[in-house]
């Protein structure tokens, strides 16, 4: 299906013109993802293209304002084939768990997720470990065209931004089409309007268990997590893709950034931080003594306002730790002018959190984890 | 920062001013760095940020250590160990002669903190002189963290804009936005061969272009053969076949042969056949101590 990715309000119109690159923000993306309340998740999720928000609007305006930077190198490869959309990768999400053991590891020497000389993900041949395959198409396309039979061999793209033709980045025509991993190896786009995918397979005796996801997802699922969770009563989750988005919006307005921060990888991240220091109800959420020092503060959110002042601390934390370029400017994070709260805020989510940070780097046991409680926020029915 | 004693300026890190100062209650010599948070706004705090959380991880002997973080009136201070000077100014105190051992046991240092921060999944992203702290004892440490970031979870690509341009590595400096440990590898290398010539830089390149010809021309320029997809780089353009003038022994003619054999496989073009941390501290120049 396939959500439409031009907007229909006519001064986008140059969007739909240059739209080399417009696959690489999944269609659902640039949806509402949270229709105003009267609407249910799904058909927010499948009508977006019929809506005019602003949400709509100014995602729309990031794509048009990426595209100079990412056709230029993507150009020249957009014509050599058509099914490999493989720069979706950092707009969905999967995640394969191979017999999922407890152990984790800090060393990637043991992890199995191993990267190619591209920084592709690569599985290992290493059986009965777990394996989460972290979402670079550009390797699972190829994998999945083997039928999911591990491979030594690497590709060669030096960038994921130029191709080769294992990640050929689509032509302007492509649309993206709604699939399940059940129907055979051939490795498609993922739609976001897809609903969520677990795919267990029998593979020499051990069991792989298959999560994906998209932005829109686990945006939603986040936006769930904390209206279930925090005590200010007129918090929608729509307020939660408004608040990253425009964010994330103004960064690439004003150059910071030529690329969105936000996708699956980076809302795993936020959702970490977000899950262990914000909520006001502590059923269900692990208590540790080292976010004890930030639950004081807690109580101090009652408002919308304070909610979003603290959602933009950890966005900032968030951006800080695994943004792809080097710094940040502090403005469009800050809500008022009340800096002291908002660096005590982030200094004490870094004192409390930097292990979990790293852990999320270097385990991928624990991503898969975090992964899939965010994943279930977005599936549990309010 | 009541608990300590400001005593002298050290110098200016990637942000902030570096003291010197002593903990009043025990007497412990640190170094203080100081983050402004009023200023708008360069971004220098988002850095700062980072630096923190990927310190406050690696504790480790050849990885500078950072004690506390202590956030007060529109400051971030970070307290760190002292170390007494970087390996710059070490280079400026020897008067153009590194005995081999000494050499080695700083080579060796650097890639023990280098294989630590690997196997915790950070990169370091701005190895150089300059950011590896000496003590008096002899222990080289990693500093200046403040490029450096973990990596692990999926990216579409990192900053380009890394590393010191005389210490960049070629696929860097083609514009490779998805690069992995063999970024501070090539470091390595470079700072091996200047550490071998007591200070003299290996490639001190003026911009970019520069750059990239002292590099090939000492190691001859990479094709689609030596390094397959090359061509396609952000900014590759290509460079004509350089003949080495020069032989290894001529440029670093301090260093044994294994010690060559070692430095020439840290500096390979093609980031796929850098050797790693781990199996360059298996390499036999650590073995070696006949010229001792």
């Amino acid at each position: 299906m396939g959500a439409n990715l031009t907007s229909p309000l006519p001064h986008h119109h140059r969007t739909q013109t240059t739209s080399v690159c417009n696959h690489l923000f999944s269609p659902g993306d640039g949806g509402p993802t949270f229709a105003p309340q009267r609407d249910s998740n799904t058909s927010s999720r499948n009508s977006s293209s019929a809506k005019e928000s602003v949400l709509m609007q100014g995602w729309n305006w990031s794509k048009r304002n990426i595209q100079p930077v990412m056709s230029r190198r993507s150009l020249p490869k957009s014509g050599s084939s058509s099914e490999a959309t493989s720069s979706k990768s950092s707009d969905s999400l999967v995640s394969f768990t191979r017999n999922v053991s407890t152990s984790t590891s800090s060393q990637y020497g043991k992890l199995s997720i191993s990267l190619d000389r591209n920084q592709n993900y690569k599985t290992v041949p290493r059986p009965a470990d777990t394996t989460t395959i972290i979402p670079n198409y550009y390797s699972l396309r190829e994998e999945f065209r083997r039928g999911l039979q591990i491979n030594t061999r690497q590709d060669l793209v030096n960038n994921n931004l130029t191709a080769n033709e294992l990640s050929v980045i689509s032509s302007p025509k492509h649309v993206p089409r709604p699939r399940s991993l059940r129907d055979d190896s051939v490795n498609d786009d993922i739609s976001p309007g897809d609903q969520q995918e677990n795919v267990i397979s029998e593979k020499r005796g051990t069991k792989k268990t298959i999560i994906q996801a998209s932005t829109s997802e686990l945006l939603r699922g986040l936006g769930i997590f904390i209206s279930k969770n925090c005590d200010v009563s007129d918090f929608d989750p729509a307020h939660l893709v408004t608040w990253l988005r425009s964010v994330d919006r103004s960064l690439l307005l004003q150059g910071w950034q030529d690329i969105a921060f936000i996708n699956p990888a980076n809302l795993v991240f936020i959702f970490l931080l977000v899950r262990d220091v914000l909520p006001g109800k502590l059923n269900g959420v692990q208590n540790e003594k080292s976010i004890l020092k930030i639950i004081d503060e807690r109580h101090l959110i009652h408002t919308l306002e304070e909610l979003h002042a603290w959602i933009l601390s950890c966005l900032y934390v968030s951006y800080s730790y695994m943004g792809n370029e080097i710094s940040y400017p502090l403005k469009p994070f800050l809500i008022g002018n009340d800096r002291n709260t908002f660096w005590n805020r982030c200094v004490a989510m870094v004192t409390s959190h930097s292990r979990k940070m790293l852990l999320l780097n270097s385990s991928s046991t624990f991503f898969t984890e975090v992964f899939t409680d965010l994943k279930h926020c977005s599936t549990s029915s309010e | 920062m009541l608990n300590y004693d400001k005593m002298e300026k050290i110098g200016e890190g990637t942000y902030g001013t570096v003291f010197k100062a002593r903990n009043k209650s025990s007497g412990e010599i640190v170094a203080l760095k100081r983050v402004r948070l009023d200023d708008d706004d360069e971004g220098v705090p988002s850095s700062a940020l980072r630096e923190i959380c990927i310190l406050r991880e690696l504790k480790h002997r050849n990885v500078v250590r950072l004690y506390d973080v202590v956030h007060s009136e529109n400051k971030l201070t970070l307290v760190f160990e002292f170390c007494d000077q970087d390996l710059k100014k070490f280079f400026d105190s020897l008067n153009g002669y590194m005995d081999a051992q000494t050499a080695r046991s700083l080579m060796l240092q650097l890639l023990r903190g280098l294989s630590f921060c690997h196997t915790h999944h950070v990169l370091h992203r701005d190895l150089k002189p300059q950011n590896l702290l000496i003590n008096t004892n002899g222990t080289l440490k990693l500093a200046d963290f403040g490029l450096a970031r973990a990596f692990g979870v999926p990216v579409r690509c990192f900053s380009a804009e890394v590393v010191t341009l005389w210490y960049r590595p070629p696929d860097v400096l083609f514009g490779a936005k998805l690069y992995n440990t063999s970024i501070d590898m090539w470091s390595a290398g470079c700072i091996f061969a200047e550490i071998s010539n007591a200070g003299r830089p290996l490639f001190p390149g003026a911009d970019v272009d520069d750059q990239l010809k002292r590099i090939f021309k000492q190691l001859g320029s990479p094709t689609e053969d030596s390094w397959p997809s090359i061509t396609q780089l952000p900014d590759y353009k290509p460079y004509p076949i350089y003949h080495p003038t020069l032989t290894w022994s001529q440029i670093v003619p301090n260093l044994n042969t294994r010690g060559r054999d070692l430095l020439q496989k840290l500096l390979v073009c093609n980031p796929t056949g850098r050797i790693d941390a781990d199996a360059a501290l298996r390499h036999a120049y650590f073995a070696d101590t006949s010229d001792v």
